[in-house]
């Protein structure tokens, strides 16, 4: 059984983005991944296809991929909130809808003002996003209930600001807590951001600051009052009205086009998928967490401190993120310099390479019929892939703490060879030959000592590339 | 450290905090808030719920209008109020419905899966007011946290409202009228206002002025009750945990408690072609309507014109119980030997408005309530009719399920129903008190109509029903001052002067039920009659006598099982004459033998009749 994370909205989707790329890097075990939301957007296209890098070699880091499910019925053939209720055959029904929701959500009759289209977004109307997942429940969601009965833990994320978000998640979480056994409800967990990001005053627009406060206001009351009973705990994260001399916390504009915004506040939503199992006493009842920051700190560097994903990530002595973050520009780095070394390393013109990766990946050529030389060079375009992965992470970290030394978040737990590297590389003295010579070579070992296999469920070329970045994460962490 | 939330400025010791509720840091202001941010389809009542949260109970004068301070809300104290006041007045109606029926398709059944409490909401329309539907106006809906909730799309509504409850000459009454119900639920320990629901909260404030009491003179004699509402109830003794009750509300109206029993005798008279209209036998009255029926005029066959043939649509008794869909046609014709029967494929009565109420009841939650329940907090349960099964409805020997006469059910207390049942004869054993409730078996399908229930103001409530009319006809029978005569394959229990006085029973096609009719019913309760059974003291002991060890034997013998119906019969007779008296009515003399005659309940279960030695001399 896997965890389960289901992201909702659009800080649902930043905060699944964050769980991917930190997953990734092995900051998180990747959980399997369930999202929902209305409209199919820039942020939805880069989450699903893990910032265009995932592939059936470089698969996405959630297993079975991120696909964006519409909380309606598609088949219905409408988007319009009222017709996904309302027809001329159930006149009482009419009256009821009209009875719950205004003209201007739900459209009327009479005057034949449509309504929303709920095809392009609930516009801040948590009412309206309520009632068409509710309405969804048997139907298109039904897959959803499934997997979430057959999960580990499950992990809910988004936001109680705008309108699928903040209209889906407190519903989200009644259903799946009645669907479940007793035994995942214990497990179910919710993080969920507040304001985290700033809107323009632009006059006429739906959405506007103030129904975002709107929304977070009654959000939170109708939280409180009945969605964390339902939850083992939960994480609420947002800006503080006044950051300080911080500007890590600072609200940054919504990026327009519904593409994605980068701050600090998705990836404290999804510290909580970490933090909160552990912290969580199952015999106190429901808690609610929040974050803190400490303004001597004005980097963050206290979230780069703290451990990730223990035990996993053997055999290093350090589970910060910060230690994760390094690697993961590291392994950048040296598939950068096999590339650089194309020729020999399709060609094993390196150190070392007669006993070690050239007998394996002959083997493995001639099992699947493939000359070595083009199956080397698949290795390494497929390394290459796995490169752009993590750096559609590692940018990601730099974007929002900007060029830090990560040797000081690591501190005195810094593995030796990370250390080393780390050091060359931050410090320009980054030496091409080691890379294939030294790194490359001793990533067999492991591999030879099966402490890396081979994953079968791969294609072959890309199975081998795995096991490469494998065996480097290996070396990289040995004392 | 500072919290990363908004709004909160308090300091954290470590990284991680636990957030304390903290609700009020981040609730909008007034003029902030907007009911669709709510993240439910019911925002517009949890947008009243957290309005009438707002109310300060120490505050001692009315809330402002807050939709002054912010006018796109719809919620309001003073619409709440007016929602009250517009019920307890008659002036708005409430309408019972059931969000899983078809009617309400897929909208419906959404919003009944996300709150269970919520499957039966109660529709609040104004009568004099058309919809655009020409319907009367849906002006708001009732949920068990606010009570009333205003609907999402009435904006210019409420000033005419105002107007008229305003200036309405019962508003003060229908404050009396509201203080004694809350003077009901104090005394049954549902309510506590500092940490009960807030419509507790609200009717206090409503009642501002009005002195609590602990009469219910008004309740009994001045209101008919609307609903049932799911409402929040405090639980007793577990404080901030609450119960869902089916409450209830007065409606003001004048002398309706006095024709409370004579509701259950309803008569049909017709009012132009084909239409009936129910009418009150003992006051002429109106009592229901069919609103559109179809049929052959009198005296005339059933049309074979379709276009006449207009299906009954519906069925509304003005006496309190609600609206009933009927789908049947509805015709009193020319040569109808009777009323309650299915004639010519035409309904009577019992098609009529019977089967409509057990439909609706096989439609409800199920959820039962105990005669405790009812005995316990009457207002609360103030159906006039109740009927009980027998036959395929039995759940078990020894008790038979009662099916009240529409969707009333029991407060819910850990989702355990409690058991509703009736006693059967079978069951019932000589020397045992009398049951409220007697389920009469009858053939399959068949149902016995039954009063269960006492009535009466507090302190002074009696029961009323069939046991104890069957007893006096007994008793008069007994006393040869009723005969039972043979009558075109009907007997007919007369007086002597021929007077109709039991009802009949059609014997030549099957039993049927025992039905007795309302001057019995008077005649039973009536303090001449009560005085003369007294009078006739050594007559009413061989009466005792000669039934109280009647019912002996095997229960399921048919025979022992009338004679206990028999039994029970006398037994609640007498104790009605005896009531009050101080001295215990003992058995003296002989007991009489069995006349020649008897009555057919069921099939092979005969009531015998007695007569005494003395009473034709």
């Amino acid at each position: 059984m896997s965890d389960l994370l289901i992201a909702v909205g659009g800080s649902g989707q930043h905060t699944a983005l964050a769980v991917a790329r930190l997953a990734r890097i092995g900051a998180l075990t990747a959980p399997r991944a369930f999202v929902i939301d209305a409209d199919r957007s820039a942020l939805a296209a880069s989450l699903e296809s893990f910032g265009g890098t995932a592939s059936a070699g470089a698969p996405h880091p959630f297993p079975g991929g991120a696909t964006v499910v519409p909380p309606f019925d598609i088949d219905r053939g409408t988007t319009q909130f009222r017709s996904l209720f309302v027809d001329q055959d159930h006149p009482v029904e009419e009256e009821l809808f009209e009875l719950f929701y205004d003209e201007e959500a739900g459209g009327s009759g009479s005057t034949g003002r449509a309504g929303l289209d709920v095809g392009r977004g609930m516009f801040g109307n948590p009412a309206v996003g309520s009632a068409v997942f509710a309405s969804s429940r048997n139907k298109i969601m039904k897959p959803l209930f499934e997997v979430a009965r057959g999960a580990n833990r499950i992990f809910i994320v988004g936001s109680f600001l705008g309108g699928t978000g903040a209209g889906i998640i407190h519903q989200l979480v009644k259903l799946v807590n009645r669907e479940v056994d007793a035994k995942v409800r214990a497990s179910m967990f919710g993080a969920f951001l507040l304001r985290w990001f700033s809107l323009p005053p632009v006059q006429g627009l739906t959405v506007t600051p103030e129904t975002l406060l709107a929304s977070e206001g009654h959000g939170l009351q109708y939280f409180f009052k009945h969605t964390k009973f339902d939850l083992a705990a939960s994480l609420l994260v947002g800006a503080p009205d006044d950051p300080g001399a911080c500007p890590l916390l600072a609200l940054r504009p919504a990026n327009p086009g519904n593409a994605e915004t980068v701050n600090i506040f998705p990836l404290l939503a999804a510290y909580g998928l970490e933090m909160m199992p552990r912290k969580t006493d199952q015999q106190q009842g429901s808690k609610t967490y929040s974050l803190a920051h400490d303004d001597a700190d004005p980097q963050g560097l206290w979230i780069l401190k703290q451990e990730w994903n223990k035990p996993e990530n053997p055999p290093s002595r350090s589970a910060t993120l910060a230690a994760r973050w390094q690697e993961a520009i590291l392994l950048q780095q040296l598939f950068a310099s096999f590339l650089d070394r194309r020729s020999d390393f399709v060609g094993f013109d390196y150190t070392g390479s007669s006993s070690t990766w050239k007998g394996l990946m002959k083997e493995e050529a001639k099992k699947h019929n493939v000359k070595l030389d083009l199956y080397a060079q698949r290795v390494l375009e497929a390394l290459v892939h796995r490169g752009r992965q993590l750096y559609f992470a590692t940018s990601w970290l730099e974007t929002i703490f900007g060029d830090l030394d990560l040797s000081v978040p690591v501190g005195n737990s810094a593995d030796p060879m990370t250390k080393k590297l780390y050091a060359d590389w931050r410090h320009r003295r980054w030496n091409h030959p080691l890379a294939l010579n030294e790194v490359l070579v001793a990533a067999y070992q492991p591999v030879n000592d099966k402490k890396v296999e081979l994953d079968p469920k791969l294609p072959p070329d890309y199975a081998m590339a795995e096991a490469i970045e494998r065996g480097i994460l290996y070396v990289l962490r040995k004392s | 450290m500072r919290v990363l939330l908004p709004k909160i400025q308090k300091p954290a010791a470590e990284h991680v905090d636990v957030v304390a509720t903290l609700q009020e840091t981040w609730t909008p202001q007034p003029q902030h808030l907007r009911a669709k941010s709510f993240p439910t389809p019911f925002s517009q009542a949890e947008m009243m719920t957290h309005v009438l949260g707002m109310l300060k109970l120490e505050s001692g004068g009315r809330p402002e209008d807050i939709t002054r301070l912010n006018p796109d809300i719809q919620q309001s104290y003073e619409r709440w109020e007016l929602l009250l006041l517009g019920v307890a007045l008659g002036e708005l109606a409430i309408e019972t419905v059931d969000l899983r029926q078809p009617t309400f398709d897929n909208f419906g059944r959404m919003v009944a899966d996300l709150r269970d409490e919520c499957r039966f909401v109660s529709l609040i329309r104004d009568l004099r007011v058309a919809g655009p539907r020409g319907t009367a106006m849906l002006v708001a809906g009732t949920d068990p946290e606010c009570l009333f909730w205003c609907s999402a799309r009435v904006p210019t509504y409420w000033n005419a409202l105002k107007t008229r409850i305003s200036g309405h000459a019962f508003a003060p009454e229908a404050r009396q009228l509201l203080a004694e119900w809350r003077g009901v639920l104090q005394a049954n320990g549902a309510w506590n206002l500092e940490q009960g629901p807030v419509w507790q909260k609200a009717l206090h404030i409503a009642l501002d002025g009005v002195p609590p009491t602990s009469s219910t003179a008004k309740l009994a004699a001045d209101a008919r009750f609307v609903g049932p509402v799911y409402l929040e109830v405090p639980r007793k003794q577990e404080q901030g945990e609450v119960d869902y009750l089916a409450l209830y509300l007065p409606v003001l109206a004048r002398g309706w408690g006095f024709r409370f029993q004579d509701l259950l005798f309803l008569k049909p008279i017709e009012r132009g072609a084909g239409a009936v209209t129910l009418e009150d036998t003992t006051t002429q009255r109106v009592i229901a309507r069919v609103a559109k029926s179809v049929g052959a005029a009198r005296g005339d066959a059933p049309s074979s014109d379709p276009a006449s043939a207009v299906s009954s649509e519906r069925f509304e008794f003005l006496a309190g119980v609600g609206r009933l869909d009927v789908d049947e046609s509805a015709a009193v014709h020319h040569g109808q030997l009777h009323w309650l029967d299915d004639q010519n494929g035409q309904p009577g009565y019992r098609s009529l408005v019977v089967a409509p109420l057990l439909e609706a009841g096989a439609r409800s939650l199920r959820r039962a309530v105990t005669e405790a329940d009812v005995r316990a907090f009457p207002t609360l349960f103030p159906d006039a009719l109740r009927l009980v099964f027998s036959g395929g409805e039995a759940t078990s020997a020894d008790e038979v399920r009662v099916q009240l006469s529409r969707h009333v059910t029991a407060r819910r207390s850990a989702g355990v129903a409690l058991p509703q049942t009736g006693l059967p004869p079978k069951a019932w054993k000589p020397g045992q008190a009398v049951p409220n409730v007697v389920a009469i078996p009858a053939a399959k399908g068949a149902a016995a109509i039954g009063l269960v229930e006492r009535y009466g103001p507090e302190g002074r409530a009696q029961d009323v029903g069939e046991l104890r009319a069957l007893g006096l006809a007994m008793w008069l029978y007994y006393l040869g001052e009723c005969e039972v005569q043979s009558e075109r394959g009907l007997i007919v229990w007369s007086a002597d002067e021929g007077q109709e006085l039991f009802g009949r029973v059609r014997t030549a096609e099957g039993s049927t039920s025992l039905e007795l009719w309302p001057h019995g019913l008077r005649l039973a309760n009536e303090q001449s009659e009560r005085a003369r059974a007294k009078d006739k003291r050594a007559t009413l002991q061989r009466f005792l006598v000669t039934w109280a060890r009647k019912g002996e034997g095997d229960s399921d013998d048919p025979r022992v099982q009338g004679e206990r119906i028999g039994a029970m019969a006398a037994l609640a007779w007498i104790q009605h004459v005896m009531g009050g008296s101080d001295s215990e009515l003992r058995p003296f003399g002989p007991a009489t033998k069995r006349a020649p005659d008897a009555f057919a309940l069921g099939e092979g279960l005969v009531l015998p009749l007695f007569v005494d030695e003395y009473a034709r001399e």
